[in-house]
């Protein structure tokens, strides 16, 4: 398919190449005929000018495939053109020549070496291009700047649809391999969700059935809940990084456990390594606290958020929560620390850190960041 | 919608051995099932044949997938109720789901107290949230509300349902929301099932618009 493709990109270069020569020979005869009656050889002029109509044609059947578009047929075509521009002098007569400096071909002789440069890029191309030209200078009566013109351009035009020519091939082949570099990676996604779905449905299960097994099942669902959260958490973790940025929802979705529930408005939020790093070790803060004083039975859940321009991470329990008094209590042991240590985190990132409590229904923190501070 | 004691569930899941285990846990309880179906064709036709209260759907089927039965069946049946469960929580699917009018969102490895818990208050007529889902679709409020003008207006939260949700996010029972914010529960219920409502009402509409504008002529 992808073959096809490259064979009907170069077939449509070569099918312009034909319509340029195409064009370029009704210029050339709409010249001529203008001035048939002063040549030299009015007669063959015109036989010239068939012989180029046939040429054309010819060319344009057999570049069509691409087996036939051999160094032999390549060189035939230069020769031919060659032929034809050295027979200028001698049809059209010096003084013919020397009123418009256009030789029998007019601008007709600039289509073969363009179709060098597309079949062997823009050096041989600008070679061709330099051969014809230099055979058609030898054939004009005085070194008028017009003759260098064409001079110069038989040279470039081959050279730059040489260079287009290849760009778009190679364009073309990168394009190609990309489209199959991106459709082995859909397959592999697809192969990858399809394995996951059913080791997440496996560990699901265990971790159902398990319990009712008593001591040694209850440990084989605890570890299926581990795997299952994890698992979960990392194919979430699916956003492209960019710049190093690291995707903030993913790192906190690490943190659920059997206790720890994770919840987020957005699949992803990218932001910069160091205020990820700050916000997980505010989070971690937060649920250590949890396991240390909330009590045993407690619960934890995380939810990060995108809230217009800020990030706002909660964390909350249903433990045994703190009164004012507690907290007063702890500052004067000197226990303050971490409270300190998540607000200071937090304030550090230009953000605000604020956390409501009520003995008997657990510990809330909320974590405010501006999410342009990894921008800054 | 008064409270039945034994409900006709549908049981739709790929995996024989989960098919196997929900059937029995929903039958141990005292529910009747009237149904189960292993793919998306299977659970069409058995889901219209049975009229079931609840069906218990899980995400990953073989075509039509769980999103599509939803919307298929909702289409023909608009007072069944759907219970989604799927092992990855794909958050696109769930939304899709949810969006399509399901009613409620479990991850496979909740404990058998959720999954019965859930389908009793599904085929009540409940939301059932938990709270990834209330993130889920907070978060997919927040984005249609800064999408840039699409062409049907985008429905909104009320402050009120906003805050409802983030509670709901960060994991309190209906109980304890109705109790921090001095409301009863049945108000609790009520904003937290006007968000999916709204959601699967505005879906909807979108749909209907996009089969309108593709020349297709809405069933």
């Amino acid at each position: 398919m992808r073959a096809v493709d490259r064979l009907n990109l170069q077939h449509s270069i070569y099918r312009a190449a034909g319509l340029l020569r195409a064009a370029l020979l009704v210029l050339t005869c709409l010249v001529n005929l203008t001035r048939v009656q002063a040549a030299t050889h009015p007669a063959l002029l015109v036989v010239v000018m068939l012989l180029m109509l046939a040429w054309t044609c010819a060319v344009w059947i057999w570049n069509q495939n691409p087996g036939r578009r051999t160094p032999l047929w390549m060189g035939a075509d230069i020769a031919f053109t060659l032929g034809v521009v050295a027979t200028s002098r001698f049809i059209l007569g010096t003084d013919l020549l020397g009123q418009s400096f256009y030789g029998v071909t007019v601008y007709w002789m600039v289509s073969a070496p363009i179709v060098v440069g597309i079949w062997r890029g823009p050096i041989p191309g600008a070679l061709a291009g330099l051969l014809i030209g230099a055979v058609n200078y030898m054939q004009l009566p005085s070194p008028n700047p017009r003759a260098w013109v064409d001079l110069i351009c038989l040279v470039v035009i081959p050279a730059l649809g040489g260079w287009i020519a290849d760009e778009m091939i190679r364009l073309q082949r990168q394009r190609d391999q990309s489209f199959a570099e991106a459709a082995v990676l859909t397959e592999r996604d697809r192969l990858y969700r399809i394995l996951h779905d059913g080791v997440l449905q496996v560990l699901s299960m265990v971790e159902r059935e398990a319990k009712a097994l008593g001591g040694r099942g209850a440990e084989l669902a605890q570890a299926a809940h581990q795997q299952e959260t994890q698992l979960r958490a990392m194919l979430q973790s699916d956003a492209p990084l960019v710049r190093g940025d690291v995707d903030l929802v993913a790192l906190l979705n690490r943190r659920a456990t059997t206790t720890v529930s994770f919840s987020s408005t957005a699949g992803s939020l990218l932001v910069a390594p160091a205020v990820a790093e700050e916000i997980d070790s505010a989070v971690g803060e937060a649920l250590t606290n949890v396991e240390r004083h909330a009590g045993e039975d407690a619960l934890a859940w995380i939810l990060v958020e995108e809230d217009g321009d800020e990030l706002v991470v909660s964390v909350r329990d249903n433990g045994v929560g703190m009164s004012s008094a507690d907290v007063d209590e702890a500052v004067r042991q000197g226990r303050r620390g971490v409270v300190e240590s998540i607000e200071g985190r937090v304030k550090a990132l230009g953000g605000v850190a604020s956390w409501s409590s009520k003995p008997g229904v657990g510990v809330e923190w909320e974590l405010r960041v501006p999410k342009e501070v990894g921008d800054a | 919608m008064p409270e039945k004691a034994v409900l006709r569930v549908m049981v739709v899941d790929d995996h024989p051995m989960w098919l196997e285990a929900l059937v029995d846990e929903l039958t141990s309880a005292g529910h009747e099932v009237v149904a189960t179906a292993s793919d998306g064709r299977q659970c069409l036709v058995r889901a219209k044949a049975t009229s079931p209260d609840v069906v218990v759907m899980d995400l990953n089927i073989p075509a039509p997938n769980g999103v599509e039965c939803t919307r298929l069946l909702l289409d023909e049946m608009p007072d069944l109720h759907v219970l989604v469960m799927s092992a990855s929580d794909e958050r696109d699917d769930v939304l899709a789901a949810v969006k399509a009018g399901a009613q409620g969102y479990l991850l496979k490895s909740a404990s058998k107290t959720d999954l019965l818990d859930a389908v009793r208050r599904c085929a009540k007529g409940e939301a059932v949230f938990t709270p990834t889902l209330a993130g889920l679709v907070l978060g997919e409020y927040r984005r249609m509300a800064t999408a840039p003008d699409e062409a049907v207006k985008a429905p909104t939260l009320t402050d009120r349902e906003t805050e409802v949700l983030r509670l709901v996010a960060k994991g309190l029972s209906y109980k304890e929301i109705a109790e921090r914010l001095v409301v009863s529960h049945r108000t609790v219920q009520n904003h937290v099932q006007s968000v999916l409502r709204k959601l699967a009402l505005h879906n909807r509409v979108e749909l209907t618009r996009y089969a309108i504008d593709q020349g297709i002529d809405a069933p």
